[in-house]
């Protein structure tokens, strides 16, 4: 275990906290990381809903994408201490089922990923990425807690 | 990371894949076990609803605790070989909420725990005892599948 760790960022304190986690069980294992952000793209469906044109939704698209780079960047820089292997990659589409065939395809041998992203309400209401990816994936999860606020 | 870690047991076969995986983290490690097993029995509230008598309350709670004491002896002979420190704890209550409670009272360091108990439908519907103690736990919880 801890050979293979994925970890999902989306640039919440929360999942930096899960990757310096991943790094140090990676560094304790001997283990390679596979660091992974999904960007969430508005899709045609929202787009009717919200009366917006297409033009709107590619350059809101290429924003958040941008925006995923940045996160990464972000994670790069994080990880610039570990010897180990460790790789980069950004998905476009839904956190938790991403994160799950991520997992699958990449064979990893756990997930360690932070307790609430920045989904903030909407999480609270329909329940986080980390309980979706953890009911569902294939490989042992881990589940970094928020630091306490006091 | 896996000084102390926790890990409930309810005789499941997720639950004894959680016990093996802290132990063999706990080995890696130099960490100590707390293996805790949470006695469900019936309320008065339930007891009131069903027309019951006390003494099937009281039959029923010592036909449960009989059973946690053999989930827990299974458990000390998994746990043979191991060199580290373990304890064996029993609780009556409400799962999720007693690993909850043991987790701080032993202040243990993490809580290696099965996907899926013995719950079934039931854990179905209202989420599972994994998914609130990841919720509410003040440690990291590794989710065994």
């Amino acid at each position: 275990m801890f050979k293979k760790i994925l970890v999902p960022v989306d640039g919440s304190s929360n999942s930096w906290k899960a990757l310096d986690t991943a790094k140090g069980l990676a560094s304790k294992f001997g283990g390679e990381l596979i660091v992974l952000h999904v960007v969430q793209t508005y899709s045609s469906a929202n787009l009717y809903l919200s009366g917006g044109s297409d033009i709107s939704l590619t350059s809101e698209n290429r924003q958040l994408s941008h925006i995923g780079s940045r996160v990464l960047e972000t994670a790069r820089d994080r990880m610039s201490d570990f010897h180990g292997r460790v790789r980069f990659i950004m998905e476009v589409g839904h956190a938790s089922d991403k994160v799950v065939d991520v997992a699958r395809e990449e064979e990893v041998d756990s997930i360690v990923i932070g307790s609430r992203g920045l989904r903030g309400v909407k999480e609270f209401l329909l329940g986080s990425v980390s309980s979706e990816v953890s009911q569902h994936s294939p490989v042992p999860v881990l589940i970094v807690k928020e630091p306490d606020p006091g | 990371m896996f000084k102390k870690i926790m890990v409930p047991v309810d005789g499941s076969v997720t639950s004894w894949k959680a016990l093996e995986k802290a132990k063999a983290l706990a080995e890696l490690c130099h960490g100590d076990l707390v293996v805790a097993h949470v006695v469900l029995t019936y309320s008065n509230a339930e007891l009131y609803v069903q027309e019951a008598g006390g003494d099937i309350l009281d039959v029923e709670r010592t036909t449960m605790k009989k059973l946690g004491t053999h989930v827990l002896d299974t458990a000390k002979s998994k746990m043979e070989g191991f060199s580290g420190k373990v304890e064996y704890v029993m609780e009556v209550g409400q799962p999720a909420s007693q690993i909850l409670n043991l987790a701080e009272k032993h202040e243990v360091t993490d809580i290696v725990i099965g996907c899926r108990g013995l719950g079934g439908i039931e854990e179905f519907l209202l989420g599972s005892v994994s998914s609130k103690v990841a919720q509410h736990a003040k440690v990291p919880v590794l989710i065994v599948k």
